[in-house]
């Protein structure tokens, strides 16, 4: 029994299930089958449209939204837009804001290197800075 | 519900006397039988016997669903060791089946079980075990990996 005397629709309901990363290796087994890996609908269903993104931009901390949803046809490259930037008060200086060289993220708060090479924990929500 | 007897026939004229509560999991049957409720023998054109024996044994275990978490673990562990006992080949004859008879829950349960076997597949064993011809020219099929490069990292090597 071979792949091909399945409908179309059962081979993309099996092929919606497998994980980005082997669909994109798997695009090398066939030309049909790339064809049938890039058609759309694959990964409509369940792979995330948005995801968002903490990144530096000139030494601030912004959140940057990545948008998938041109997944359906795997030309169109997704859309980043820099969504917001943090406003993080400097803790020496309570009226600057601090220039920051390195960002690290976990449980919801940011761990900054500075430029003058301190550590600084924030807190997204409240704008606190330590 | 009735006890009714209800009698399948599969392609190749094996028969099943199955309660008509477990043949009218699938929606097939259910269909017919809401359409003339004194038939009690169904032909199924399309499904050999060794494959309808599996989708009732299935049909069976599912056909009264409770809501229970107990006996959800429990059918999700039967589910399980059920799967196991097929080749991705059979596997592929049940989806084929489990659409055809349109039984939802197998169709879902089989579909997951072939995409979890064909996420460690290298390109070569999708080839080998499904029959997939390959038409890329050399250069074409460098071409596509090169693209995707990115993905091969982990599972390059085709496992034994």
């Amino acid at each position: 029994m071979d792949w091909r005397s399945l409908p179309m629709d059962l081979q993309k309901e099996i092929l919606s299930r497998v994980p980005a990363t082997s669909l994109a290796r798997l695009r090398s087994t066939s030309k049909q089958w790339n064809a049938l890996l890039k058609s759309a609908n694959i990964h409509s269903t369940n792979a995330p449209k948005e995801s968002l993104i903490i990144m530096l931009e000139y030494f601030r901390v912004c959140l940057v939204r990545a948008n998938y949803l041109h997944e359906l046809d795997i030309n169109i490259a997704p859309s980043v837009n820099v969504t917001s930037q943090f406003y993080l008060e400097d803790p020496q200086s309570k009226s600057s804001q601090v220039d920051i060289r390195k960002v690290f993220h976990c449980d919801g708060l940011l761990l900054c290197n500075t430029e003058d090479d301190r550590l600084v924990v924030c807190n997204p929500c409240s704008g606190e800075t330590k | 519900m009735s006890s009714n007897k209800i009698v399948l026939t599969s392609s190749d004229g094996e028969s099943f006397e199955v309660e008509e509560v477990v043949a009218r999991k699938l929606q097939i049957v259910g269909h017919m039988l809401e359409d003339d409720c004194v038939i009690n023998e169904i032909p199924l054109q399309n499904v050999t016997g060794d494959i309808l024996s599996m989708v009732i044994e299935y049909c069976k275990t599912h056909v009264d669903e409770e809501e229970s978490e107990e006996a959800q673990t429990k059918l999700k562990t039967w589910d399980e060791e059920f799967m196991k006992k097929f080749d991705i080949k059979t596997l592929l004859q049940i989806i084929l089946a489990a659409n055809y008879l349109n039984v939802k829950g197998l169709l879902d349960l089989v579909s997951q079980t072939i995409a979890d076997t064909i996420k460690d597949y290298t390109p070569e064993q999708i080839r080998e075990v499904f029959g997939v011809e390959n038409d890329y020219t050399e250069e074409e099929e460098a071409e596509v990996r090169k693209e995707n490069a990115w993905a091969f990292d982990e599972a390059d090597t085709p496992k034994p």
